[in-house]
This record gives C-alpha cells, sequence and structure tokens, in this order.
C-alpha cells in the first residue's frame, strides 16, 4: 500500500497545552491516501478532524507519530525544505473570504503562491487558465474578493491551491454557507479535478451528504481518534461504529413520508480534557455494553469491510437495522473483546 | 384556511434603498401560517427569505420600506405601527430563534439575566417579582432539556456547548408564550447530532403547545422532516408554495425541482450533482418576465414576457406560465 502512498499518516498525536492543562486533538490516528483518491473526513465538532488534516498539510506541529508526504517526513523539517514539501500539499480553508485579502485583486490573488514558491510565469495567462480551470471566467482576475459571491470565492481559493501544481489537496469545509447549488457546482469540481490533475483529497466536513457524494473512502472520527475507515459505499449501506450508525441515521431524510430513522444522540461530545475511560464514546453509544466498554480501549481494528474500534463490531454487522437501537449483545461473554 | 391565521402577509411588497438603487427584497408575497403550523421557506441567498422573516418579526432595517400589503400578526397589522408598537409585540406575539446561537447571547451576562432582560423589554413590568420569573425560566430550560436549571440560570454561555446555547435560546424565545416562531436558520451552526435533536425538540414543543413556527432554511432534509407547508421563494417572490408531501412528490416549478435535485444525499450516490446554471438576478435588476427564466430548462418566449400570475390549486400556489393552463404555454418538444 506505501508504495501508492501519497498521504501516510502513522499514530499522528496533537496536543494543545501543556502539562495539566494539556489536551488531545488527535490521539494515535493513522491513515493512508493513494493516488488520486478522495478520502473524507467526518466526525462533530471537536472531533480533530481539522487539526489531523492541519498536521497532514504541515501546519500543526504534531507531539507523536509521522507524517509522510509522498514518502517524505515532514516533521522537522524548516526553512526551503518544509516550503518545498508545502508546494506539494495546498490548503482550502473554510471560510475563503477571511483567507484572500481585501486589497488584493483576484488575478494577483491567484498567482501569489508563484511568488511565495519562487516559481517563474506568466501572470496573466496563468492567472486565466488557472479560474479556467475552476469554471471562472477570465473578467473575474480584475475583481476584488468582496465583489465576488460566495461560490465564487471558493473557486478562487481552489484555484489559488492549484497554482503550483500540488499533489494534495487538503479542503476544510468546502461547501459551508454555500446554497445547495453552488455547493453541488464546488463538489462537482473537486471531483473533476482529482480526474483530470489525479489530485489527492483529504475532503473535511461535517455533513455526511457531501462525502457521500465525491469521497470515495471515509474515515469517521471522534474526540480525537479514528473510529471508522471503510469504502464510502460500504460505511453509508452498513456502519460498523456505533458513533457512524448515529450520525448516518441523524441525517435529516429529505422524504416527508419517510421518518429519519436514528433516535438522536444523547448530549454532547465530553470535554476532550478529560476523557472517558475504555472506549471514548461509551458514554453516548446507545449499544454500550457491559463494563468492557466503560474499561477497555478498542482498537480500530480489521472487520468484515474495513477499520472500526468497537468491541460489538460482530454483533452489529449481524443486525441489519441501522436504527440505532443495542442489538441483543446478550449471548457473547463481554470479557473476550474483539481483535 | 377558514379558521385565524397567526400570520397572514398578503400581498407586501419590500424595497430597500441601496445609495441611488432601489431593491425588491419581496414582491407581492402573500404567506399565510396557520395556528400550530410549520412552515418552511427555502430558497438560495438573496431571494428574500431572511426579509420575510425581519417583515414578520417587525424589524426590516431602516432602509426597509413596505410599499404595499399587509402583515397581520395574531390580528394586528404591522404595516405602519411604531417602533415602540411593535417592540410590545414581539416576543408575547411573535419571538424569533437566531441562526448564531453565541452572537446571540452577551458573552459578559448570565443566562438568568439575559432570559429575563428579553421578557422585561417586552412585558409589562407589573406583578413580574424576580423569584416568580426565575421559577417560569428554569422550568422553561428543563422543558428544552437543560438539566439542574435553577443552577445554570447563574452561568456564563460560554460555559455551555453551542447545542445548549441554541435550546437556551429556544426557552427565551418560548418564555411570553408567543403564537408564532420564526426560525432563521436556528440549525445551520449545529452537528448533524445535534440538529436532529433540536428538530425533535421544536417537534415537541408544537405538539404540546400549538406554537406556529416559520422555519426559514436552506436544509431540504430538515424541510421534508419538520414543516407542514413549504414555501419556496426567488428572487423576491413566493413561487410556489405546496403541503410538504405533495411538495416532495411532485415539485411544481421548475426552481423547486432543480432545489430537491441540486442537495447531494448518500442515498443516491452519484458522480454529477445537478446544478442550477447562472445565478439569481439582482434585486436592483431585475429581468422583465419571470425571473428565473434564464436559468430554466423549460422557458419559452413568453417566459422572457411576462410575468407568471400565481396559478391557484386547492392548498397549492405556483407561478409558472408552463403550469399554468391560461397562459397557452407550449412545452418545447423533448424538454423535461
Amino acid at each position: 500500500m506505501s508504495a501508492d502512498a501519497v498521504i501516510d499518516a502513522r499514530d499522528v498525536r496533537v496536543e494543545f497545552g501543556k502539562r495539566r492543562e494539556a489536551m488531545t486533538a488527535v490521539n494515535g490516528v493513522s491513515l493512508v491516501v493513494g493516488h488520486a483518491e478522495i478520502l473524507g473526513l467526518v466526525g462533530e465538532s471537536g472531533s480533530g478532524k481539522t487539526t489531523l488534516a492541519r498536521a497532514i498539510a504541515g501546519l500543526q506541529a504534531i507531539a507523536g507519530g509521522q507524517v509522510l508526504i509522498e514518502g517524505t517526513q515532514i516533521a522537522g523539517l524548516r526553512g526551503g525544505r518544509l516550503r518545498r514539501m508545502r508546494r506539494r500539499v495546498q490548503v482550502v480553508f473554510q471560510d475563503p473570504h477571511a483567507s484572500l485579502s481585501p486589497r488584493l485583486r483576484v488575478g494577483y490573488l491567484v498567482c501569489e503562491p508563484y511568488t511565495i514558491h519562487g516559481v517563474p510565469r506568466d501572470e496573466r495567462r496563468r492567472a486565466e487558465e488557472l479560474l479556467d480551470a475552476v469554471g471562472l471566467a477570465p473578467e473575474i482576475a480584475g475583481k476584488y474578493p468582496h465583489e465576488l459571491s460566495g461560490g465564487q470565492a471558493r473557486r478562487v481559493s481552489i484555484a489559488r491551491a492549484l497554482a503550483i501544481e500540488p499533489a494534495v489537496l487538503v479542503a476544510d469545509e468546502p461547501t459551508a454557507g454555500l446554497d445547495v447549488s453552488t455547493a453541488a457546482g464546488v463538489l462537482n469540481l473537486l471531483s473533476d479535478l482529482r480526474d483530470s490533475r489525479g489530485l489527492t483529497m483529504l475532503l473535511i466536513t461535517h455533513d455526511l451528504n457531501v462525502v457521500g457524494a465525491v469521497a470515495d473512502r471515509i474515515g469517521v472520527m471522534y474526540m480525537g481518534e479514528l473510529v471508522e475507515l471503510s469504502e464510502a459505499d460500504a460505511l453509508f449501506e452498513a456502519p460498523r461504529h456505533p458513533y457512524s450508525r448515529a450520525l448516518l441515521g441523524a441525517i435529516p431524510v429529505p422524504d416527508p413520508t419517510e421518518r429519519t430513522p436514528g433516535v438522536p444522540l444523547e448530549g454532547e461530545i465530553p470535554s476532550p480534557r478529560d476523557p472517558p475511560a475504555g472506549c471514548r464514546f461509551h458514554t453516548r453509544c446507545p449499544m454500550v455494553h457491559d463494563t468492557l466498554c466503560a474499561t477497555e480501549t478498542p482498537a480500530l481494528s480489521q472487520t468484515d469491510q474495513g477499520l472500526a474500534a468497537c468491541h460489538w463490531w460482530r454483533e452489529i454487522a449481524a443486525s441489519a437495522s441501522l436504527i440505532a437501537e443495542a442489538p441483543s449483545l446478550g449471548t457473547r461473554d463481554a470479557g473476550t473483546p474483539t481483535q | 384556511m377558514s379558521t385565524a391565521s397567526v400570520l397572514e402577509v398578503s400581498g407586501v411588497d419590500v424595497v430597500y434603498h441601496a445609495q441611488s438603487l432601489e431593491l425588491h427584497a419581496l414582491r407581492d408575497v402573500t404567506v399565510t401560517v396557520a395556528p400550530g403550523e410549520i412552515v418552511g421557506v427555502i430558497g438560495e441567498s438573496g431571494c428574500g427569505k431572511s426579509t420575510l422573516a425581519n417583515l414578520t418579526l417587525g424589524l426590516l432595517p431602516p432602509n426597509g420600506e413596505i410599499r404595499a400589503g399587509s402583515v397581520v400578526l395574531d390580528g394586528t397589522d404591522l404595516v405602519g405601527l411604531d417602533k415602540e408598537a411593535l417592540r410590545r409585540l414581539r416576543g408575547r406575539r411573535v419571538a424569533l430563534i437566531p441562526q448564531d446561537p453565541l452572537q446571540s447571547l452577551n458573552p459578559t451576562l448570565t443566562i438568568g439575566r439575559q432570559m429575563a432582560d428579553a421578557v422585561l423589554a417586552h412585558a409589562d413590568r407589573r406583578g413580574r417579582n424576580g423569584g416568580e420569573l426565575r421559577r417560569r425560566m428554569a422550568e422553561m430550560l428543563e422543558r428544552v432539556g437543560i438539566p439542574d436549571a435553577a443552577h445554570q440560570l447563574s452561568r456564563y454561555p460560554h460555559e455551555f456547548s453551542g447545542g445548549m446555547r441554541q435550546r437556551i435560546l429556544i426557552a427565551t424565545a418560548l418564555l411570553l408564550g408567543p403564537p408564532l416562531l420564526v426560525a432563521d436558520e436556528p440549525t445551520s451552526a449545529l452537528d448533524v447530532t445535534l440538529e436532529a435533536q433540536i428538530v425533535e425538540l421544536l417537534r415537541e414543543l408544537r405538539e404540546e403547545r400549538g406554537t406556529a413556527i416559520m422555519f426559514v432554511t436552506h436544509n431540504v432534509g430538515v424541510v421534508a422532516q419538520l414543516v407542514d407547508r413549504v414555501v419556496v421563494m426567488y428572487a423576491g417572490r413566493v413561487v410556489e408554495s405546496a403541503d410538504v408531501r405533495a411538495f416532495f412528490a411532485d415539485p411544481r416549478h421548475p426552481y423547486s425541482r432543480a432545489l430537491l435535485d441540486a442537495v447531494p444525499s448518500h442515498r443516491r450516490r452519484e458522480r454529477r450533482l445537478a446544478t442550477i446554471p447562472g445565478r439569481v438576478p439582482s434585486l436592483a435588476q431585475l429581468p422583465v418576465g419571470c425571473a428565473f427564466a434564464d436559468r430554466c430548462p423549460l422557458a419559452a418566449s413568453v417566459c422572457h414576457a411576462v410575468d407568471p400570475p400565481p396559478v391557484v390549486d386547492g392548498r397549492s400556489v405556483v407561478r409558472c406560465h408552463a403550469r399554468d393552463p391560461r397562459s397557452g404555454w407550449q412545452q418545447a418538444p423533448g424538454a423535461a
């Protein structure tokens, strides 16, 4: 797998704060993303998905583990070597208006990465090519960011990220705040860019419908840990982790004759400064069972269709319904956790 | 509906004055909300959803002018009322559940203080002793799912999570028992799990109290799950209004259909999502004819010349020549 790995994150840890105040935002996450693959990262606010993505983009120092981009480790790189590495990974930030300087014209903004990375270019021609690649007319180059609509600003951010031809595009909530039709256009664009340029993408969102539309594989995060990782189709059809099930079950069904299947999850994510013992999800898990969940942390392990971190994934797999109710778990000895 | 409506907006034109321009934010808008009814208002940004919400709350900005029509809220026409009279209606006749729970709470004041302020600003001060008010606030917080409420009143907004803050705002909106709530994208800042909790709460509150809700959103899934009737706005007009089941089974207006088709769903994973070409026209320079014609897959020559009048069919209203038997509109061969 590693031969083809564009992103190879191994046991990544990110910590914020010091000593007593310390909290672990990302707790030992490993994942591999291949060439021209789109990996979606989902989870509630505070699950660590953005922090993990920032660590992968080299924007966030890591406290443990390794991040390899095209085989090169990025932790510890400085100066020119770090800058060269950053050319391979570009980020499209969540709020395009906050990441585009209001005083500069679009034509300059999309070519700014050339200046930063010292790449010679014919600015006007390149700006037009880039804008064309994201479906914008060349006239846009003469506008200021405040003259752009939300969808246009998002496309300009993407054009800018494409300028120095990265291998990896990290998109943080690329459709937040956009109207449905505009959002659909941006998602189509990401899909096209993957096909035309062979871009590898990490797509961070809390909207499962968005990842469902474009991602090949989906990673589900909870309290800084990856709790499930599998092919998008498999995840949507039959999630193996109760948290994934709860997330999917909470998506409102766009059909008034059908009720959203899930019983809403109780409560909210616990404080990351004081994570629950055992499985971090056990305090909210509708399938919490016995003392095992409260005492032993389930490892992210192979299931029939991917990876999941739940002691009870086999029982979940055996119960067909997506409804977030506890399947009968009584038959198994609680003392034998799934490895 | 023959029963008295909580809200009856009829034939309203609203214009915003911006420098030398006039923006036609609402054009001949008619919307009614029956007691206990949940009406979902959808449409892209710039179609007039928020203007309709603000109008209902008597909160049009100073550059907004109501050119025509009436806004009858629980028996009182808001048009022409002064600020003071409007302030007195808010809270008791209609209340707002805002979009962003954090921005709507003052970080330097306790929850209890802010809830009390909301009550005292809109209600008669006589007969409101502090203890009685505190007890009612605590009860309301308990009702919206905040445990140990009496204690929580003396805490500050930052001590609550986003979902809890939204619950606090819902409790505050309910304190004076208004028959109508206006909810402006109340779940768009929340995660899907919290959104599901809030939708469930609003559904329960409607059942228990018969509170009607005007729910402004762009989330089609929430609309399908929560509302009784859907109002679709486009370029300042109501282009379609229908019962939720009829709407999802057969959206009549081409814009409604396009909106539903553009929503990504994990249930029908497709390589390409449908988009609506072009953009909402500028409200300062509306085209002649139907405002949607330039983006419409069905548009015929009549659409570019004549603005379609509303076609009423039972409980549904649609403004589209293609749906109007009187228009003599001919569908182009091969069009959907």
